[in-house]
């Protein structure tokens, strides 16, 4: 519902416009890891990350939803992690050279953590953190591009992120 | 039907017919009213605080028979020892992986240990079987911390926050007696503490080994008060077992109880500081 009003507003500039200009959907799928900045906590392995983007001319509007799996406390003999999951409101622009193009964005993520000790849900939270990401993406097929991303978001429930992802995009 | 009923005396002869014996059963459906908590609390030289409790259904375990019914908690139900507390009113603060971080030192999740006891199996053989659970933690207080706080934590019964018992004071132990190497036949032993407390009883556990022999020969002795002196009366220590020079350990436990919390059917909670010294007796 949220990607029609844009969808539409740069639809109907495309009708209107004199030249030929470049308007499409993609979907993102990503894998990677992320960091919290904390060093008694590892890293979480195994994250997700799903983005829907509209690009028009230059510029990238996205919506993204990423599954931060378990910062997991190091050598405490109690068992105590942080779980988190994101989404994520972003513009970036496009750079294009021969064989591959830089997105630069930023944006706000809304994370919902869950803390958990042995087993058990110490807390709940929700906080809003800004993000700036930086993704390298090479074709690989006539719709389909490889996608290489870093991002940072800061001050996240006391955190600061870095995630490394790998992964594709589709472009509709 | 009634053709296999004799099969019943034959299985009872085969597996063998032990005494009732005690068993493990799972806390899911035992409501916490029926539960008792045996729990103690035991601090050493050390900051180290370290946990023991038991929990038996509708009573106390006894101690001439065995038929106690033992309770092993599911996996979503956690008992914690914490010097700071009970965890359901701990807040983490806007940094919760700070917060986190400094709760899991704090607070330790008890783990259970599931003894076994060897059953007569076709006469000949023996199988072992669970019969008790015992659950152990231990956690690190701070210097001049005392308030020890157990909780337990249910999913779908109530919880058990607040068995709370604060540790007796720091205390050092002292050998009082003029001879050197004491006779365990003839001469009394006399250990002094700096500390005394109203509400607090003291243990005094001897444990006597002598080189080739490794067995260890165990001597308790309570006293109701804690007067801040102990003495092992002359012979108290003899046994015909223990020949020549013998190293002699001297465990003071000094112990209070303290409040259990009201959603148990009953128990007891206790803290215990403990002090040991060695010397050498003689026969």
């Amino acid at each position: 519902m949220s990607l029609k009003l844009p969808s539409c507003l740069l639809l109907g500039a495309l009708l209107f416009s004199s030249k030929a200009v470049f308007a499409d959907w993609s979907v993102d799928f990503s894998v990677g890891a992320a960091n919290s900045g904390h060093s008694n906590f590892k890293s979480a392995k195994g994250i997700t990350d799903v983005t829907i983007g509209y690009q028009f001319e230059d510029w990238r509007l996205f919506i993204g939803s990423t599954h931060l799996k378990e910062f997991e406390l190091e050598d405490f003999a109690t068992e105590a992690s942080v779980a988190m999951r994101a989404h994520s409101l972003g513009a970036g622009y496009v750079i294009e050279y021969d064989f591959f193009n830089v997105n630069l964005s930023g944006g706000a993520t809304y994370f919902q953590s869950e803390a958990k000790l042995a087993d058990f849900t110490v807390e709940e939270t929700n906080d809003t953190g800004a993000f700036a990401d930086v993704s390298v993406l090479a074709p690989i097929g006539d719709n389909l591009s490889l996608k290489l991303s870093g991002k940072y978001t800061s001050e996240v429930s006391g955190a600061n992120i870095s995630q490394l992802t790998l992964g594709f995009r589709y472009d509709f | 039907m009634k053709r296999c009923i004799w099969l019943l005396p034959v299985a009872g002869f085969l597996f063998g017919c032990g005494p009732d014996r005690d068993e493990i059963i799972s806390s899911d459906g035992v409501a916490t009213v029926h539960m008792y908590a045996s729990i103690e609390v035991v601090s050493s030289v050390d900051k180290h605080v370290y946990g023991n409790a038991q929990f038996t259904l509708s009573g106390p375990p006894s101690e001439s028979k065995s038929q106690d019914e033992y309770i092993e908690f599911s996996k979503s139900e956690r008992l914690w020892l914490s010097g700071s507390g009970n965890l359901r009113d701990k807040e983490l603060g806007e940094d919760i992986f700070s917060g986190l971080e400094s709760l899991a030192s704090d607070f330790k999740v008890f783990e259970g240990k599931v003894s076994k006891t060897l059953l007569p199996f076709l006469f000949l053989f023996t199988h072992s079987v669970p019969h008790q659970i015992r659950y152990h933690s231990q956690t690190e207080i701070e210097d001049g911390a005392s308030e020890i706080t157990v909780s337990l934590l249910r999913e779908n019964n109530l919880d058990a926050l607040n068995s709370v018992v604060t540790l007796p004071d720091s205390f050092e132990i002292e050998y009082t007696s003029a001879v050197e190497k004491p006779s365990r036949k003839q001469d009394d032993i006399e250990i002094t503490w700096d500390t005394t407390e109203a509400d607090v009883r003291v243990e005094l556990e001897v444990l006597v080994s002598c080189g080739t022999d490794d067995e260890e020969h165990d001597f308790l002795k309570q006293y109701a008060s804690d007067t801040g002196l102990a003495r092992i009366p002359a012979g108290w220590l003899h046994d015909r077992d223990l020949k020549g020079e013998c190293n002699t350990t001297i465990n003071v436990h000094r112990i209070r109880t303290g409040s259990l919390d009201s959603a148990y059917l009953g128990g007891v909670i206790t803290g215990s500081r403990v002090r040991s010294m060695t010397l050498v007796t003689t026969e």
